[in-house]
């Protein structure tokens, strides 16, 4: 006799725990939000398909999951050096992107940004980098410091830098504002 | 996730804002606005993104289950549909005249249908006669053992050169499901078992987790398919945490079925020896190239039959998660080439994913160990982010098997 079974079930936690991470390492590494989707969706499929380790304690599913991203991605470049093709789509999706990722396009819409976008423009690259995972993807220090594979100390240290170079110059505009 | 992101970014001004200052209470607030107005537009396409894939996740997880469904259904429901044929058939009104023409058409019909009849039983014996030759459970030893595709070289060298340990060993039934282990191989590097499964298609595949004499965990097997009809799997073990001086491996074999019900998992164990194949080629090398602006250390290589490793050391390159383009290295000795057969896995300090990673290792799963000679690595400056057009170019020997 068929008997319909339960509808599966999607590991949220999990998904939510750790997918903002691994995007945000996928577009670091490929440049292109179609193949971070793509990409994010196969290595979601492979957890799915290995369900035994979604019992297994948390440190070994992070060193997991982060594992399979690294392979992902590893086999993202061999297939692309074997198969070199970019779409219409991807070429728009990288200038979208760049326009989006160097908060350009929202910087100029008003004045009060461009002062912003041009300090922002002027930090060293590291710390750019990690105010966009920070704000951009919305990523915990613990998480910035996998996707960068650096300590959590060493996150802290460059956000704190950003942030007081930002704010260095801020005060200077209010000073000579208040002139 | 929103207000989750947003509680980030409240928490990262908190933090990171020398409250301190009251003077410049007006700047704080001035930042935290417009860096969140700033990334505010990218911020929204990457929780879009993030949406995206969880419904395409969620439809390929319904999918499968649709099609599992549909399948018990079409089982349940193709006798009466067949009646059903038969019915119509023979109330079908009879055509009293028949033109010459298609009487004609309908012998030659007729005539190819039986060759295709013949012919395609012929096929479907072959195959049925070759699956049994594989061996299933309840059928007496394996006479031919498949090997894998042309992707996993070693394996194949192993396989089709006998050096397999035949197995033959069955599961109980669990969740309607038998698995047969019926070949294994083991080196200083990889461990390879091969098995069949039996029973009705249930989705999900079963886990195998591997122990060795001693209560040595060695992982999960990361599994890839010989061939789907019948279903013969290959899973792959590393080898790292062998002791040294190991003869004979005396492996328990954990097998779990995950079933998408959330019931209990069905799980079973069975326990084989295979005999340890220690030999390998070791190359001490600590060669150090400049490319592309980077200091690369070719620290060693270790070669055995199924797989060749290249230990590469790099702070920059482990910090970074490992080379841009992997297929922009090349390895080659005499003749052969690595060219696109290259795997890379983070080289951590303590060989295990909770070590500090320290470079990369570069696995080649081709049969090299009867290679001798100068052996090149070549290095492109766009591997590790680099400029420049100038390769890194790493030689060296590596001596026989200890």
């Amino acid at each position: 006799m068929y008997r319909p079974t339960q509808a599966p079930k999607l590991p949220n936690a999990l998904y939510q725990r750790y997918a903002p991470a691994v995007l945000a390492y996928l577009m670091r590494q490929v440049h292109s939000r179609e193949d971070a989707e793509d990409l994010l969706l196969e290595i979601f499929l492979v957890i799915l398909e290995k369900e035994p380790m979604l019992e297994r304690d948390e440190r070994f599913q992070h060193s997991y999951i982060w594992a399979i991203a690294r392979h992902k991605v590893a086999d993202y470049y061999r297939h692309s050096a074997k198969h070199p093709s970019i779409s219409l789509a991807t070429v728009e999706e990288m200038i979208y992107e760049r326009d989006d990722r160097e908060p350009e396009q929202v910087a100029l819409r008003r004045e009060e940004y461009a002062q912003l976008h041009r300090l922002m423009k002027e930090l060293p690259e590291m710390q750019r980098e990690v105010l966009q995972l920070r704000f951009g993807h919305g990523l915990s220090y613990e998480e910035i410091a996998q996707v960068l594979a650096k300590s959590e100390g060493a996150v802290r240290m460059i956000l704190h830098r950003a942030l007081k170079l930002l704010r260095g110059a801020y005060n200077r505009k209010l000073a000579e504002r208040s002139k | 996730m929103a207000e989750q992101g947003k509680d980030r970014s409240t928490e990262a001004f908190d933090e990171q804002l020398d409250s301190s200052t009251g003077f410049f209470e007006s700047t704080k607030h001035r930042l935290a606005e417009d860096l969140q107005r700033s990334y505010g537009t990218y911020a929204q396409a990457n929780k879009e993104s993030l949406r995206r894939v969880e419904q395409r996740l969620e439809t390929r997880l319904r999918q499968t289950q649709q099609g599992e469904e549909a399948k018990a259904l079409e089982n349940t429901q193709k006798r009466p549909q067949r009646i059903y044929k038969i019915e119509n058939r023979s109330a079908r009104p009879k055509k009293t005249r028949w033109s010459r023409l298609s009487r004609f058409l309908s012998t030659i019909a007729a005539v190819l249908v039986v060759g295709a009849i013949v012919g395609s039983t012929a096929i479907v014996f072959d195959i049925k006669n070759r699956s049994a030759s594989v061996g299933l459970a309840d059928q007496t030893p394996i006479s031919r053992v498949p090997c894998s595709d042309p992707s996993d070289p070693g394996e194949q060298y192993v396989c089709t050169n006998g050096l397999e340990t035949p197995l033959n060993i069955t599961t109980t039934t669990f969740d309607k499901r038998e698995v047969t282990l019926f070949a294994g191989y083991a080196d200083a590097q990889r461990i390879l078992l091969k098995y069949m499964l039996h029973g009705p298609n249930i989705g999900a595949e079963p886990t195998m987790d591997l122990t060795m004499q001693g209560g040595i965990e060695l992982g999960m097997g990361a599994s890839g398919y010989i061939l789907k009809k019948p279903l013969v799997k290959l899973a792959n073990f590393s080898a790292d945490k062998v002791p040294a001086g190991t003869k004979e491996l005396q492996l328990t074999a954990h097998l779990r079925q995950v079933r998408y019900d959330g019931s209990k998992p069905a799980e079973d164990s069975v326990h084989f020896s295979l005999p340890f194949h220690a030999e390998k080629r070791v190359a001490s090398i600590n060669q150090t190239r400049n490319i592309g602006g980077a200091s690369l250390i070719l620290d060693h290589v270790t070669i055995t039959p199924t797989q060749t490793s290249v230990y590469i050391k790099n702070d920059a390159l482990a910090r970074r998660g490992g080379f841009r383009q992997p297929d922009d290295i090349y390895l080659s000795v005499g003749n052969w080439n690595s060219h696109n057969k290259i795997d890379e896995v983070p080289w951590t300090s303590n060989n295990k994913t909770t070590g500090t990673t320290i470079g990369s290792i570069l696995h080649i799963n081709s049969p090299l160990m009867d290679q001798h000679g100068k052996w090149i690595l070549t290095i492109q400056p766009g591997v590790v982010g680099g400029t420049g057009t100038l390769a890194g170019v790493f030689t060296f020997t590596v001596p026989v098997a200890q």
